[in-house]
């Protein structure tokens, strides 16, 4: 699916926004200055998504998942690859992470959290809309496996809105992804709640 | 309490009163409407001292660790989860204790998350988890992971030094799997063989380096070896086949490698390039003038202490013998009584010779069983003397008879007239000649 410049731009901006807040978050709750970039937003339907996805992210993947309901409605994502995601943790914890124990499937979570609470609330607000969300949960799967668990036993044409984006924080830099999936009907109400905005 | 139907009731006296974990619900003035069982024995406060109060005053450590903002956040709707790693607990509560000596308090994880009826935010509901034992456990782990770490560093560091030592250790040190493949080479080995390491490993040993004259034998001792049938030689020498320096002499020490069943899988051997110490052996020998066994003149000796004779004698005017003797049946004496009796043959007639020439005469042991004595400033007619004397001495050793066989010599002489001079070779000729005719006289 193509997106309009102006889309584009206002989605962007909303990102930012969501980001912004997130990067607050981050910063307050490990005391490291901590950036995110928000260089491209991309919507594809969900069965092409893989090959877009497969670039920044190899293999195993550690995945946050929350579930939201409400005007939109949808699954979003958090997927970083297992080693990213350790060297995530290992910096935000300050301490070598050498496996994904139940304690830094814990701090993924939370880190998962922040930064979805963050996309998903700004959507909430930005756009008006209300919209609950569940718990996270993590996930650990290749990243076959985990894509195709979206696009199995899901009803209707769902799109996903993928954010890729990149962590830097004491001089590294991490890439992982956001993905926003939504039934067709709720990314037609997003974006026309974009196209508000703009 | 918040039910508002039968089910509801159910389900929230099941979470006041069995439920596993701590839960706390608040309303939206985050005042407590719940406070469990499980909550009110871990912290020990009970439920009637909080019903109704907001839980940021009465638990005034959330606010000191800014728990307020999730509180906040959830009543907007988002839950929020608190690992330990980042905020230890919620909640001040006294461990187990198992864990009093670890931690002060309990270590939590939380969950707060809107409690929502029709689309409408009531309020917080707070689920804590007592993770404690587990995140005990992980320190240990990590600990162990640590030590097992510096275990490996260590160990590391001891493979470092061994490896530095085969390094500049002057010898090849060099082990070979059971077929006979480089599975470790040194670097003295590689400077000697002209490969480098990775060129090496891998590589045939005897393929590579084993001359071709001696590789097929090789291969079948080593074989042998490995199948356990034979035991190592542990020193040996064999050439070896280099490719910038040629052929080149290896002194061996080696030793048999098993695994950990005990099974024969490849041999360590330490190999000393002596290929120059052989070369300088070789020129010590080319310098030795002394036989071995008898301590008589070898045939170098002699021929340069004879040569010198020669002319000393011819400038001097003076006639001298030349006598040439050599053992009778010297094959017979070795095939039946032995090598070491032959040696005793040799070693008897070099005493009989001793015995029978003065000191200043040059006697000789040309090699095998040949003798040469050269008798200096003397008259030819002593030969016959001499001759006499020798065959006496000869009977004396017989009549003591300790070896069991009766020693023989046949003799032969050529003289040296100054007058009439002739060369060294030509007075060998002849005595050896005359000794012929005396040895064929006696069959």
């Amino acid at each position: 699916m193509i997106l309009t410049d102006r889309q584009r731009d206002s989605l962007k901006e909303l990102i930012n926004i969501a980001f912004g807040k997130a990067v607050s978050s981050l910063s307050e709750l490990t005391g490291y200055r901590i950036i995110i970039d928000v260089p491209k937003i991309d919507i594809y339907s969900i069965d092409e998504i893989i090959p877009h996805i497969e670039g920044l992210v190899t293999e195993e993947v550690a995945t946050v998942h929350q579930i939201f309901t409400g005007r939109l409605a949808g699954d979003a994502f958090l997927l970083l690859d297992q080693n990213g995601a350790k060297a995530l943790t290992s910096l935000l914890i300050d301490e070598q992470v050498e496996t994904i124990d139940v304690s830094v499937k814990e701090v993924l979570i939370e880190v998962g959290n922040i930064i979805l609470n963050a996309c998903l609330g700004t959507f909430g607000n930005m756009l008006n809309v209300h919209i609950t969300f569940s718990v996270p949960r993590l996930h650990l799967s290749a990243l076959n496996d985990m894509l195709s668990s979206l696009v199995i036993g899901k009803e209707g044409i769902r799109y996903a809105l993928l954010i890729a984006t990149k962590f830097k924080l004491k001089g590294s830099e991490i890439g992982g992804y956001l993905v926003i999936v939504l039934g067709v009907g709720s990314l037609d109400k997003l974006l026309e709640e974009v196209e508000k905005l703009g | 309490m918040f039910s508002m139907d039968l089910y509801g009731e159910g389900l929230s006296n099941w979470v006041e009163n069995f439920l596993f974990k701590g839960v706390f619900v608040t309303d939206k003035n985050l005042k407590i409407k719940l406070w469990n069982r499980w909550l009110e024995e871990k912290s020990g406060i009970s439920s009637e001292r909080l019903i109704g109060k907001n839980v940021l005053e009465v638990f005034s450590e959330t606010i000191e660790k800014r728990a307020d903002k999730y509180f906040y956040q959830v009543l907007n709707g988002e839950p929020v989860i608190l690992s330990h790693r980042f905020h230890k607990y919620l909640i001040k509560i006294p461990p187990e204790k198992d864990f009093s000596n670890h931690f002060s308090e309990m270590q939590q994880t939380v969950q707060i998350a809107p409690l929502i009826a029709n689309s409408i935010v009531l309020g917080t509901i707070t689920m804590i988890e007592d993770v404690t034992e587990r995140v005990y456990k992980e320190m240990l782990l990590k600990k162990k992971a640590e030590i097992l770490k510096e275990a490996e560093e260590a160990a590391k560091k001891e493979r470092d030094l061994a490896q530095h030592y085969l390094n500049i250790v002057g010898v090849i040190i060099i082990i070979l799997d059971e077929n006979g493949n480089i599975g470790l080479i040194n670097k003295r080995g590689c400077e000697i063989l002209g490969y480098k390491k990775e060129e090496l490993i891998g590589k045939n040993w005897f393929d590579t380096f084993i001359v071709d004259s001696e590789k097929e034998e090789v291969k079948r001792v080593f074989k042998d070896l490995m199948a356990g049938n034979i035991e190592l030689f542990e020193e040996y020498e064999n050439l070896v086949k280099t490719r910038n320096h040629g052929i080149r002499i290896i002194h061996w020490h080696s030793t048999i490698l098993k695994d950990s069943k005990g099974k024969i899988n490849g041999t360590l051997s330490s190999g000393e390039d002596i290929t120059e110490k052989k070369q300088l052996e070789e020129v010590l020998k080319s310098m030795v003038i002394t036989d071995e066994l008898t301590g008589l003149n070898n045939r170098r000796g002699f021929l340069t202490l004879a040569q010198q004779q020669l002319k000393i004698a011819q400038r001097a005017g003076e006639n001298m013998l030349l006598f040439f003797i050599d053992i009778d049946n010297m094959k017979w004496i070795n095939d039946t009584f032995g090598h070491k009796m032959g040696d005793i043959a040799l070693k008897n007639t070099a005493k009989i010779l001793k015995e029978t020439y003065r000191e200043s005469d040059i006697i000789s042991r040309l090699g095998g069983d040949e003798f040469a004595v050269l008798v200096l400033d003397t008259q030819p007619s002593n030969a016959q003397i001499l001759i006499e004397r020798l065959k006496e001495n000869v009977k004396k050793q017989n009549e003591r008879n300790e070896n069991g066989f009766e020693l023989s010599l046949s003799i032969g002489f050529s003289i040296f007239d100054p007058e009439n001079a002739k060369n060294l070779d030509e007075l060998i000729a002849e005595a050896d000649a005359m000794m012929y005719e005396d040895k064929k006289s006696k069959k």
